[in-house]
């Protein structure tokens, strides 16, 4: 990849991955830091991802593995619970969305991560668990979990899982 | 379109909208440097493999080439010779026939105290430019005549020589050199940028910077000749 395509995918994908990181991790300010930090790696690994064909979906998992990684550093400090617990700080949201936000953050990581790649990114359960390294059966209960769980929060009844 | 999808898509677009993407000069810079790094990594590992006692004959004997040779106070490759002088000041002399390598010349660059940025097919700079480039950059005036030409060969030019004072680099600026190779030979262009606030651009200057420098090829000339000229309005 060379420096103008990688500038051209910069601009076109960077926003769109912190919204995605976002969504995954619940927090503006890491979701910015592990998207440019991935975009780092990415250009000093470019013929990796030359090779991998993918470039967007490299730089997301990657995005992935530096937040849990700093997750799993804080896991027993005060940052975790930050993570998982503060209110939604976004100005004018509505009560609805505030609640739907925060039980959002309160499903398990890989299940909110399946969801996010599932119905924000418009992967297919098999795309999602090539992404994730799992197999397409653990995707798709990880769907049900996460849909189970912000079901509350929903008007309507999601629909079912499909391939 | 479903309810939780909907959800997920504001979320994800007002996030999207709060991002404050960092110039892409700055993330190809840190990528650079990173690569640098591993590299050097790797080539440690390398020696270490092979030896210390080893290599440290073959760094003793002096390496030349393309491989910079440390230790002396110079640093010579093809491309350009980095001479760190007592008073704190750097010598760079760029052999304008050869392409630089932007990592070798950067880190040679640091390692005199001197921040830059080195890219290329590209080039860095701020609007305005930080003032102050002529107290940081002086040309030497006095060049050395082009090789002699050789027939079936292009023809060669002369190496261009500077003195970079890093005292002189105003807070939150440092240099920045642009290489191209144009079908005419390579160009390398220099300024100073302001840190916080530069853009890149992926076409060679047509003419020198306004508040900077050129060395090599001078595009408005229809023969090989080279241009210098540099220290514009400070």
């Amino acid at each position: 990849m060379e420096r103008e395509e990688f500038a051209d995918f910069y601009a076109a994908s960077f926003q769109r991955l912190v919204g995605q990181l976002y969504a995954m991790t619940g927090d503006q300010s890491e979701a910015q830091d592990a998207v440019q930090e991935a975009f780092v790696r990415a250009w000093a690994r470019r013929g990796k991802i030359d090779r991998n064909g993918a470039p967007e979906a490299w730089v997301r998992v990657t995005a992935w593995r530096i937040a849990a990684s700093r997750w799993r550093r804080a896991r027993d400090g005060a940052r975790l619970g930050s993570l998982t617990a503060r209110p939604e700080s976004t100005a004018g949201p509505t009560p609805d969305r505030v609640a739907f936000h925060d039980a959002l953050r309160k499903v398990p990581a890989e299940q909110r991560r399946a969801l996010v790649l599932y119905h924000l990114c418009d992967l297919t359960v098999d795309q999602v668990a090539a992404e994730t390294g799992v197999r397409a059966g653990t995707v798709k209960a990880r769907l049900a979990r996460g849909r189970a769980a912000l079901a509350p929060h929903l008007r309507e009844t999601p629909a079912p899982v499909t391939e | 379109m479903s309810e939780l999808t909907s959800e997920l898509r504001r979320m994800a677009d007002d996030a999207a909208r709060q991002a404050r993407p960092p110039a892409v000069a700055e993330i190809i810079r840190q990528g650079d440097r990173r690569r640098r790094r591993s590299l050097t990594r790797q080539s440690l590992g390398g020696l270490s493999a092979a030896g210390i006692a080893g290599a440290g004959v073959a760094l003793g004997l002096g390496l030349t080439g393309s491989a910079p040779a440390h230790g002396t106070g110079t640093i010579r490759t093809a491309a350009f010779t980095l001479v760190s002088n007592a008073n704190g000041t750097a010598t760079l002399t760029i052999n304008p026939n050869v392409l630089l390598e932007p990592g070798t010349l950067e880190s040679d660059l640091a390692q005199d105290g001197i921040p830059a940025m080195v890219t290329t097919g590209s080039f860095c700079s701020s609007d305005p430019a930080p003032a102050g480039l002529s107290q940081v950059v002086s040309i030497q005036k006095s060049q050395l005549a082009a090789p002699p030409p050789v027939v079936g060969k292009p023809q060669q030019r002369p190496a261009r020589t500077m003195t970079i004072n890093p005292a002189a680099l105003p807070a939150g600026t440092e240099l920045s050199f642009g290489n191209f190779q144009l079908a005419n030979g390579a160009q390398t262009s220099y300024t100073l940028i302001d840190t916080g606030s530069y853009t890149c651009t992926s076409t060679a200057p047509a003419s020198p910077p306004a508040d900077g420098g050129e060395i090599g090829f001078s595009s408005t000339s229809s023969s090989a000749n080279t241009s210098l000229s540099g220290g514009g309005p400070s």
